[in-house]
This record gives C-alpha cells, sequence and structure tokens, in this order.
C-alpha cells in the first residue's frame, strides 16, 4: 500500500521547549497520502506535542514543517485547517451545546447559514466512510465515539487532507475502538493522509502503515508496521533503561502496614479500579505505573480515604480507613495529592500550611483554644530545614513559593510525623531536577524509618529509581507484579503498560 | 372609566406597548452582551445616562440628535466595560456595579449643570407618532397597536433583526458558541475577545436607546431617577425570556402591562393605596422571574472571568 509519492506534510528536525523542560528534540515525521502513520510513545514522550506542532497548535522553537514539500509557518489552528490540516484533539474540540450542523457551520466563511446544505455536506461525507452520525442534537448530548466521529467528519467534509488525531481511542470501548480503526483504514484509502497518536500498541499493529516511535522527546523509531511486533515496539517505546536506582534499604520485617483488599471505585457512574489488591510492608517503597488516565487519581483517593470505594478495604496497621479520610490521617496515613494546590494552602503562610493539620492539637495551641503562633512558626522553620524550602521564611505566603518550594512544603508537612503510611501521586511531577531529587531522597528516607510508601507515577525513571516493587495499573486491574530487585524483563513490562484492556464506555 | 369599560382596557394595553419600547431595547441589548458571556450589570446607569443624553440631544438637534446622543454615549459606557473587562481583566460584576453607580451619579450630576433649577421645566421633542394608515382606525387594535412612536415600530424590527441574526446568520451562531464555550471557541478559530468586545459595545447603544426611549419616546423630559429601575427588570426579563428575542419581547410586556395598570390606577381604585399598584410591575416581574428561572438555559460560560 505505501506510494512512493512525496509527504503531504513533514516536520524537520523540530524541537519544542516547554519552559526547562524539553519536549521535543529534533524530531523528523512524514505524513503520506494514503497511509496511516502511528505517532506513539509513553507519557511525556512528547507525541501529543509533534502532532500539535503539525496542526499549528504549537510552533515548534526550530525546524520546520513542510506542506507538499514547502516550508510553511502555521500560525494557528485555523491556518493549518485552511491548508487541509485537521486535528481532532483528546477531549474534542467541538462546542457542547452546538449541534454537529452548527459546529461545522461555525469555521465556514459566509454571512449566512444554510443548515439543509451543511447537513447533507456532512451526511455526503459521512456515507463516503460507511458512518452514520446526528448531525442535529447538541454534541454533548452525544456519546464520546458519536462525538469524535462527529469532529472527523466535519474535517472531512470541510475539504481536510491531513487528519490527526490525539489519543482517540484513550475514551472508547473495545467495539467503538474496531470501528475508528476501520474508519481510518477506510479514510486512508480515499487519499487521506493520517497521523494517530495513540499509546496503544495493538492500535498500531491493527491500523497503522508506518509508525514513529518517540521516547523522551526524541525520535527512536521510524519505519513501516509490517515487520514489527507488538514486543519490539513495547521494547522501543519504553527502552533500554539505566537504571539509576538510589541506595534502598533492605525490607527487614514483614509487617504489612498498609493492606488493600478487593479494592473497587467508581467515580461518575464510570468503574474505574475493578478488585485490586496489594500490600505494602514496613520501609517498602511500592510504584505504580500505568499510563495515565482517570484511574490513577481514583485509587490515590481511595487509598487516602478520600473516595469512598464501592467495596474492598484499605487498612492502615490493620485499621480500614477506606472512606474515611479523618480516621486515616488518625492513623498515621500522609497524602501527597497530584494537584498540590489541593495540599498546599495558597492564602495561607508556610508555617500555617506546616501545621494545617494539627490545629488544635495541644502542641500547637494554647489551653487547647488558641493558636500558638510561636510553636507554629517553629514547626513551619523545622520543615523548611529539613526539606530546604526556599526562601526560608517561615511566614512568607506558600502562594509565592515557586511549584517546586511549594511541593518540598507539601511533601515536608506529609512526612515531617514519621507515617505509617505515605500515599504520593505524582510527587515530583513538573519539577526541576534538584526539587525533584530532593522529594523523592524524602520519600526513600521515610520507607528507611519504617513507613509503608506508595508511589503513583506516570514517569516510569522515576519509579525505577526509588521503588522496590512495581505494579501496573492498566486499565481497571494490575495487569503485572515486578520485582525491581531483579533485572527488569523490559518486553514484559512494556506489554503488561501497553496491553491494557481499554476502559468500557457507558 | 374603570376596568368594565373597554376603554379602560384599550388604554392600559396601549400604554403596555408604550411602556415596553425602553424594555425592549435595553433588554436586546442585555441578552446580546451575555449571550457572548458576559454579564453587564451597569445597565440601569447606561439606560439613566441615555435617557439624559436624548433629551440634551433633541433640545439641541431635535430627536434624531437626541437618540443619536443616547446611542453614543450607550456606546461609549459599553466599550469602558469591554475595555476594562476583556481588555484590563476587571471583575466584570465590580466594574457593572460600577457603572451602575457612574451612570445615575454622573447623569444626576451633569442635569444639575444643564438645569441649575432641578426643574424638569424644560420640555423636547419627541420622537414622533406614526399612525399606520387603514389600521390605525381600527376599534381597539388601532390605538393599542398602530398609533405608536417610530422607536416602538424600530424595537419591533429590531427583535425580529436579532431573532435571524441569532439563528441565521453565522454571526449570530459564533456569538452564541463564545458565550457558551470560549475555549472552544478559540479552538475553532474564533476571536471570543472580539467578538465578546462588539456584544459589549452594541449591547451599551442598545441600552441608551432603551433610556432614550422613556425621555424622548413619551415623557418628553429628564427627572432625576426617571428610568426607575427598568435595567434590572431588563435583566430580569432577559432571564424571563430565556435568553430569546421573543422570551425579552414577553418579559417586557408583562413589565409593562402592570406598570401600565398602574399608571391608570392611581386615581384611587377600590380603596388600595396607590403604593401598592406602584409595586405590582415589580412584584409581578419578580414572580414570574422566580417561576420561570430554572434549568440552566443561560450561556454557559456566562459571569465567568474572560478567557
Amino acid at each position: 500500500m505505501p506510494q512512493s509519492a512525496h509527504p503531504l506534510l513533514s516536520a524537520q528536525a523540530v524541537t519544542k521547549r516547554f519552559g526547562a523542560v524539553t519536549a521535543l528534540s529534533d524530531v523528523a515525521v512524514e505524513l503520506t497520502a494514503g497511509q496511516v502513520r502511528a505517532i506513539v510513545g509513553e507519557n511525556g514522550a512528547g507525541k501529543s506535542t509533534l502532532a500539535k506542532i503539525l496542526a499549528g497548535i504549537h510552533p515548534p522553537d526550530s525546524g520546520t514543517v513542510l506542506w507538499n514539500g514547502e516550508p510553511v509557518t502555521l500560525s494557528d489552528r485555523r491556518a493549518a485547517r485552511d491548508l487541509g490540516i485537521a486535528f481532532v484533539p483528546q477531549n474534542l474540540s467541538f462546542i457542547g451545546t452546538l449541534t454537529l450542523v452548527e459546529n461545522h457551520m461555525l469555521a465556514q466563511t459566509g454571512w449566512r447559514l444554510d443548515r439543509d446544505a451543511t447537513r447533507a455536506a456532512l451526511q455526503a461525507a459521512a456515507a463516503e466512510v460507511a458512518l452514520d452520525i446526528e448531525t442535529d442534537r447538541p454534541i454533548e448530548t452525544l456519546g464520546l465515539a458519536q462525538r469524535q466521529l462527529g469532529e472527523i467528519v466535519s474535517a472531512i467534509a470541510a475539504g481536510s487532507k491531513v487528519l490527526l488525531l490525539d489519543e482517540p481511542t484513550s475514551a472508547l470501548g473495545p467495539r467503538e475502538i474496531e470501528a475508528l480503526i476501520a474508519t481510518m483504514r477506510m479514510l486512508a484509502e480515499k487519499g487521506q493522509a493520517i497521523g494517530l497518536v495513540t499509546h496503544r500498541i495493538e492500535e498500531v499493529m491493527q491500523g497503522a502503515d508506518t509508525v514513529t516511535v518517540l521516547r523522551g522527546g526524541e525520535l527512536v523509531f521510524d519505519g513501516e508496521t509490517a515487520g514489527l511486533d507488538g514486543d519490539s515496539i513495547a521494547r522501543l517505546m519504553v527502552g533500554d533503561r539505566n537504571r539509576d536506582r538510589v541506595e534502598l534499604g533492605e525490607i527487614q520485617t514483614d509487617w504489612k502496614r498498609l493492606m488493600v483488599d478487593h479494592l473497587r471505585v467508581e467515580r461518575d457512574g464510570q468503574m474505574l479500579i475493578e478488585d485490586i489488591g496489594f500490600t505494602v510492608r514496613q520501609g517498602e517503597i511500592l510504584g505504580v505505573a500505568g499510563v495515565s488516565g482517570p484511574m490513577q487519581p481514583a485509587l490515590a483517593e481511595a487509598l487516602a480515604g478520600l473516595l469512598v470505594p464501592v467495596s474492598g478495604s484499605v487498612k492502615v496497621d490493620g485499621v480500614n480507613i477506606a472512606g474515611l479520610p479523618a480516621r486515616a490521617r488518625k492513623a498515621g496515613l500522609a497524602y501527597v495529592p497530584e494537584d498540590r494546590t489541593r495540599g498546599v494552602v495558597g492564602g495561607l503562610s508556610t508555617a500555617e500550611n506546616a501545621s494545617l493539620f494539627r490545629i488544635g492539637q495541644r502542641a500547637m495551641s494554647r489551653f487547647g483554644l488558641l493558636r500558638d503562633r510561636q510553636a507554629e512558626t517553629k514547626l513551619g522553620a523545622d520543615i523548611i530545614r529539613r526539606f530546604d524550602v526556599r526562601p526560608p521564611d517561615p511566614s512568607l505566603h506558600a502562594g509565592g513559593l515557586s511549584g517546586g518550594n511549594q511541593q518540598k512544603l507539601l511533601v515536608g508537612r506529609e512526612l515531617n510525623d514519621d507515617p505509617a503510611v505515605v500515599i504520593a501521586h505524582g510527587p515530583a511531577k513538573g519539577l526541576d531536577l534538584s526539587a525533584a531529587a530532593a522529594i523523592r531522597t524524602a520519600l526513600v528516607d521515610v520507607a528507611a524509618k519504617g513507613a509503608a510508601v506508595v508511589v503513583i507515577s506516570a514517569d516510569l525513571d522515576e519509579l525505577m529509581e526509588i521503588c522496590h516493587r512495581l505494579v501496573v495499573l492498566a486499565g481497571r486491574r494490575i495487569s503485572g507484579v515486578f520485582d525491581l530487585a531483579e533485572p527488569l524483563d523490559m518486553g514484559r513490562l512494556g506489554q503488561a503498560m501497553a496491553d491494557a484492556a481499554p476502559l468500557e464506555t457507558a | 372609566m374603570n376596568w368594565h369599560d373597554l376603554l379602560f382596557w384599550e388604554v392600559v394595553l396601549a400604554g403596555a406597548v408604550r411602556l415596553a419600547t425602553p424594555l425592549i431595547f435595553a433588554a436586546l441589548g442585555e441578552m446580546l452582551t451575555e449571550r457572548s458571556g458576559l454579564i453587564n450589570l451597569g445597565i440601569n446607569g447606561i439606560m439613566t445616562a441615555g435617557a439624559f443624553a436624548a433629551v440634551v440631544g433633541s433640545s439641541m438637534f431635535g430627536w434624531t440628535g437626541g437618540l443619536l446622543a443616547a446611542a453614543i454615549v450607550g456606546g461609549l459606557y459599553g466599550l469602558l466595560i469591554a475595555l476594562s473587562v476583556i481588555k484590563g481583566g476587571a471583575n466584570q460584576i465590580i466594574v457593572g456595579i460600577a457603572i451602575a453607580f457612574v451612570g445615575t451619579g454622573l447623569t444626576d450630576y451633569l442635569f444639575k449643570i444643564w438645569q441649575p433649577s432641578g426643574q424638569s421645566a424644560m420640555f423636547v421633542p419627541l420622537v414622533p407618532t406614526l399612525k399606520i394608515p387603514g389600521l390605525a382606525d381600527l376599534p381597539f387594535f388601532g390605538p393599542v397597536l398602530f398609533s405608536h412612536t417610530l422607536l416602538t415600530y424600530a424595537a419591533l424590527v429590531l427583535l425580529a433583526g436579532v431573532s435571524f441574526y441569532m439563528a441565521r446568520t453565522r454571526g449570530g451562531l459564533r456569538l452564541r458558541a463564545v458565550g457558551d464555550d470560549p475555549g472552544g471557541a478559540s479552538l475553532q478559530g474564533i476571536r471570543a475577545d472580539r467578538i465578546r468586545m462588539a456584544a459589549v459595545i452594541v449591547g451599551g447603544v442598545l441600552m441608551g436607546i432603551g433610556g432614550a426611549a422613556i425621555t424622548i419616546g413619551f415623557l418628553g423630559s429628564f427627572t432625576s431617577g426617571v428610568v426607575a429601575g427598568r435595567g434590572y427588570v431588563a435583566l430580569a426579563v432577559v432571564i424571563i425570556g430565556r435568553w430569546t428575542p421573543a422570551g425579552a419581547l414577553v418579559g417586557a410586556l408583562l413589565f409593562a402591562f402592570f406598570d401600565s395598570l398602574s399608571l391608570r390606577s392611581e386615581s384611587g381604585f377600590a380603596g388600595v393605596p396607590t403604593e401598592l399598584f406602584y409595586m405590582l410591575p415589580y412584584a409581578a416581574t419578580l414572580f414570574v422571574l422566580v417561576l420561570s428561572a430554572r434549568g440552566k438555559a443561560g450561556p454557559r460560560a456566562l459571569g465567568r472571568e474572560p478567557g
């Protein structure tokens, strides 16, 4: 099927930085008419960034985008669309209160609206790829798959030649995924160039002619899918990691400080975690890996007692704290939420944040009634010193601290009291190297002192660096358990992460 | 004349149509603004300023000058709000309340300068009344529907125009898109800020004309407090009308009907104190508002910070 024709849309040597983070480094990609190209990688590999550069959403810091071999500057998404480049973002972009017909008309020109002609054009475009679409109901009343197909059909009806789909299957059920892949194949046969951003290897094997594998913002593979198998793509995605492990303490005891049993968690009517069980021993750090989704926050909140599980138990030193955040605190559970603004109160001072959960405790108050500001300041100063929060002034507003220092303050507060169990979700996410290292060290230290630690993170390197054991959360279950003291089977790990059974949509 | 007479109702209904005119303009202005996702709480101040500007303009250049002055002043207030909220990032609630006070306060001040006696002695040319040939002579319906000022007919034409704009033009569709989901609209390449700027300014123009419709529409003079909270009524009318032009018409007529009724009832009515009748239009509007303002009918992004 691959044709010798020159690529319709390509990028050469593009580099993109977001602040201090390099999202893409010297990457090239080509999209050819009649072909589906998969762009794959783990979280943060830069695959979405690459698609957004091709769609005109992000300008590259350096490098060129070529259209029909000619360099072009895509100033925004509209400029790209005018050329014939359509982009369907992961969270979709159509306006929920408007119908498909209306959404399609938004981007057209001319002052008068012609609903009938627009509807006919959309139906014709849909019929071309054997799709059935709902054109006249508000988009938000449709299912996700319908909305997605609507955006695709709208793009085709608008005459686009390149279709970029960012993680289109992340929220679809198995049958919907199959249908979408069939649609992509049909579109390719009609001469569209398709860019499919995904982390699911099955889709690459089923639907793509060529594949671009990114890892850490760098291009690690570019070639035809034929001749590759899922395992080798998984290996390319995950890479041969030089595991830079920190010195981890031996686990002395078999004392299971955290016991999770048959945990099932639902949110907004969607089953997110189905029957998970694991234990974490005193001194142990357990990593929870897996492609980010709604499961991770649900698991973190359920472990912290914040989300009431459908069934199952979470025991901290034998006390079931499932759905009982206050009891969890009392039992010695420390929680570092993914979103630090949920843990640090910006309007309060560093000292006040440090003593937030100890208000009313004897040591933090006078006569159990009035705040003891001296004790608060002392505690704030303690945490600042121990966890190197800068600037080291307990009276400063926490909201004025940099992200890294807010995170150190949050982690410091949580770890300061020698907790029994620590639940840390993305504890070093978005931090610079030194702040991230400080936080990892703090987690290792608290484990060495006897805490059972769970680190939920999308950053596999981070988990491999500080964890004793790794569980992979995929679909709604644990798809693999890895003992990091032994050499790791990267192929198996890649499979566990990628072969996730997709979430079923209601 | 009492409520048994057909003539009584003829006068009340004709008055209702006349009194609805300012509300239709103002409510359409507010509706367009809110459809873009911003709320203009300064509407009462802008109507007051428009009412006064219309009298000054009319006294100098006749009624066309009055209308133009009211439109310009309303538009300038709209521009002020648009700049401070959209460009300056100011809180739209605070700015709206400030404009509500500035509009009335500044107008009173300028009125004192213009007419130091503080009297409404000066009467100015009104917008002419057009009796539609043939139809105006119909019994009952003639006086009620077909002998009004040009402004009343203009309000109805505008109403139809805005309806058409909202439903049939790309501009109207984009306005809805911006008001419901400015982020999504931007993703579609729509300049949300520009649309909001335009909506707030055009809205201000209509509010100014709404004020003019009170003074040069039927009163012929300006007094302090002449708007009598009709800006706030227009805010309610937009909600009662579920952000649609036709709904705004219904809401405006509702208030105006009771307003007109209370004016007729002034001369004592079965021993009921007149003050109670003055309350009637506001109470009725509040009552209907409470009954009708259920569910999420408004633009999704209404009142959220710009962006």
